[in-house]
C-alpha cells in the first residue's frame, strides 16, 4: 500500500462544518478556509525541516567518510612518491610468499527495518494503534512461545527462509555424503562394461581365428576383463592379453589378488618409460595412493633427465578462503602432485613418467589437496627447515581444520543474518561444483 | 430585480474573490510541495551517487595501502601462525 512520508495537513482546508447560528455562512467558510491554509504552511514548514534535516545528516557522514579518505591519502602519498619502478621492491624469490589481497567488503543488511525507518515515517507509525496486549497470556501457553508472534512477527520470514536454507544446505551435505560412499562403493567393484572399449582389428581376427562360436562368449568375458588386460598388456604388449585367464565378467572379488604391482626398474637418465596404464579399477586400498616413490627411495634414483624444481621453489599453497568470503577467491590450486602425497603406502618406485599418464591413475585425494593434472616433476627430495615444514603442514590440510574448528567453537553463532548465511551456502556450493567436476574427472 | 449595489450580490462576488486568493495561496503551496520533493529526490540522487564513488575510491585506497605496506611478508608470517596455532 502506498505509505505517504510527509503529509501536508489539513488536506481540504474549505471542508469544514459550518457551526449553528451563524449567519454569514460565506465569511465563515473563508475564514476557515484561511485558516486551514494557514496550517498547511504550518506544516509545509515542519516537514521541510524535517527533509533538509535528513538531507543534512546523509551529507555530513558523506564528508566524514571524505575527510577519513582524503587523510589516508595524505598518509600514502609520501610512501607512493617514493616508489621507485627501476627498483625491484620485492624479489621474484619472494613474491610468491605474498599474502593474497583480500578486501574488506561490508555487506548491507537490514536495510529496511525499524533501526532504519525515517522519522516522518517513525510518527506515523507511533500514531497507529498499538497492538493488544497478548504478552499477558504467556503463561498460560504449554510451548513457552511469545503470543504475540501469532499475531505479528516481523522476523516471521526471515526465520522462515533461514529455516529453508539450512534444512537445504543439510540435505546438500547429506546427498554428497552419499554420492561419496556410492562412488567409494562402486569404485571397488566397478562394472567397466559401461565403457565402451576401443575394438582392436586385430583382436577380432584373433577372435575368429579360433571360431565364430568364440567371439560372442569372449565379448562378454572381455568386459570383465577390460581391466586385466589392460593392466598386463602394457607388460606384455602383444594381443595376448586376450589369452589372459578369463576372469568373471564382473569385476574382480574383492579377494581376489591382484597380480604384484609392477616395479619398473629404477629410472635411468635416458631411459624412455614404459609403463604400464594404470588399472582402470582399484579394488585394494592400497592401490589408491599414486604410485610415487616414498621420499625414503628417492636418494636412490640418480637424478632423472628432467630438472626437478628445486624443494624450495614449490609455491606454497595460498591459505584456504575464510569461511565468510562470497568466493570471491578460488579454492587453492592443487600442489604438485609428488608433494601431495608424501606418505604413500604403495611400494611403487615409480617416478612421475614424462607423458603424463591417465588422470584416473590418481584417486580423488582429501578435499584440501585435490590432485590436478600431473605435472612431470619428481618427488622432492625431503624438504628441510622450518618454513617447509609449515608448508607441509598447511597442505596436509588437518591442522589447518583442527585450529578453524578451534576458532569458530570460541566464535559467537556464526549463521544469524542473511550476508552468513548466504556466505556459507554459496562456499558449499562452490566447494560441491568443484568436488563434483572432480568427481567427474575421476569417474570413468 | 436586484441592483449592482444589491447586497447578496455583493456577498457573492466578495465570496468569489476570497475563494480565487485562496485558490492561488494553496497552489503556491503546492508548488513549494512540488519543489521540495524533487529537491529532496535529486538531493538524494547526488548523495547515492557521491556514495558509491566514495566507496570506490576507498576500495582502491584500500588496495594501494596493501601494495604499499612493507608488512606484507610480516603479514605472511603472521597468517601462517594464526592459521596453524605455531
Amino acid at each position: 500500500m502506498p505509505l505517504i512520508l510527509r503529509l501536508v495537513e489539513p488536506v481540504y482546508p474549505c471542508r469544514r462544518p459550518v457551526p449553528q447560528g451563524i449567519t454569514a455562512e460565506l465569511e465563515c467558510i473563508m475564514n476557515c478556509a484561511l485558516a486551514g491554509i494557514i496550517r498547511q504552511i504550518g506544516s509545509l514548514g515542519h516537514h521541510a525541516e524535517d527533509l533538509f534535516a535528513s538531507l543534512a545528516c546523509e551529507t555530513d557522514r558523506l564528508a566524514q567518510r571524505m575527510t577519513r579518505l582524503d587523510r589516508r591519502v595524505d598518509l600514502l602519498q609520501p610512501e607512493v612518491s617514493r616508489l621507485d619502478h627501476a627498483v625491484e621492491e620485492v624479489c621474484l624469490h619472494d613474491i610468491t610468499r605474498q599474502v593474497a589481497f583480500h578486501a574488506d567488503l561490508t555487506q548491507d543488511q537490514q536495510v529496511v527495518s525499524q533501526e532504519t525507518m525515517p522519522a516522518a515515517l517513525m510518527a506515523t507509525f507511533s500514531r497507529g494503534d498499538p497492538p493488544p496486549f497478548l504478552r499477558l497470556l504467556n503463561p498460560y501457553r504449554d510451548d513457552g512461545k511469545d503470543c504475540l508472534c501469532f499475531y505479528t512477527d516481523p522476523s516471521y520470514f526471515f526465520h522462515l527462509w533461514k529455516e529453508n536454507m539450512l534444512q537445504d544446505m543439510e540435505d546438500v551435505r547429506k546427498e554428497r555424503r552419499r554420492q561419496k560412499k556410492r562412488s567409494q562403493g562402486s569404485r571397488v567393484g566397478r562394472v567397466v562394461g559401461q565403457v565402451r572399449r576401443a575394438r582392436n582389428r586385430k583382436d577380432e581376427w584373433e577372435r575368429k581365428k579360433k571360431g565364430v562360436e568364440f567371439v560372442s562368449r569372449e565379448e562378454g568375458q572381455e568386459k570383465g576383463n577390460d581391466v586385466q588386460n589392460n593392466w598386463t598388456s602394457g607388460l606384455v604388449s602383444s594381443p595376448q592379453a586376450i589369452s589372459s585367464p578369463p576372469c568373471s565378467p564382473l569385476p574382480c572379488p574383492p579377494e581376489h589378488e591382484p597380480p604384484p604391482p609392477p616395479i619398473p626398474p629404477p629410472p635411468l637418465p635416458g631411459e624412455q618409460y614404459d609403463l604400464p596404464p594404470p588399472p582402470a579399477f582399484i579394488d585394494d586400498e592400497e592401490y589408491f595412493p599414486p604410485p610415487y616413490p616414498p621420499p625414503s627411495l628417492l636418494p636412490e634414483i640418480p637424478s632423472p633427465p628432467y630438472a626437478p624444481l628445486p624443494p624450495s621453489g614449490y609455491p606454497p599453497p595460498p591459505p584456504p578462503p575464510p569461511p565468510g568470503n562470497l568466493g570471491f577467491s578460488i579454492p587453492p590450486p592443487p600442489p604438485p602432485p609428488p608433494l601431495s602425497q608424501p606418505s604413500s603406502k604403495s611400494a611403487f618406485p615409480i617416478p612421475p613418467p614424462p607423458p603424463p599418464p591417465p588422470l584416473d591413475y590418481f584417486p580423488p585425494a582429501p578435499a584440501p589437496q585435490t590432485p590436478g593434472p600431473v605435472s612431470p616433476q619428481p618427488a622432492a627430495p625431503p624438504l628441510a627447515g622450518g618454513r617447509s615444514d609449515l608448508l607441509v603442514a598447511i597442505r596436509q590440510g588437518f591442522q589447518l581444520k583442527k585450529v578453524e574448528e578451534a576458532n569458530r567453537g570460541g566464535r559467537a553463532e556464526p549463521a544469524n543474518d542473511v550476508a552468513a548465511i548466504l556466505a556459507r551456502r554459496i562456499a558449499m556450493e562452490f566447494s560441491d561444483s568443484e568436488s563434483s567436476s572432480d568427481a567427474e574427472e575421476w569417474s570413468d | 430585480m436586484a441592483g449592482p449595489f444589491d447586497p447578496v450580490q455583493r456577498e457573492i462576488h466578495q465570496d468569489w474573490a476570497n475563494r480565487e486568493y485562496i485558490e492561488v495561496i494553496s497552489s503556491s503551496i503546492k508548488k513549494i510541495a512540488d519543489f521540495l520533493n524533487s529537491f529532496d529526490m535529486s538531493c538524494r540522487s547526488r548523495l547515492a551517487t557521491l556514495n558509491e564513488k566514495l566507496t570506490s575510491l576507498e576500495r582502491r585506497v584500500e588496495y594501494i595501502e596493501a601494495r604499499v605496506s612493507q608488512k606484507v611478508v610480516d603479514g605472511f608470517e603472521r597468517h601462517l601462525v594464526d592459521r596453524l596455532g605455531v
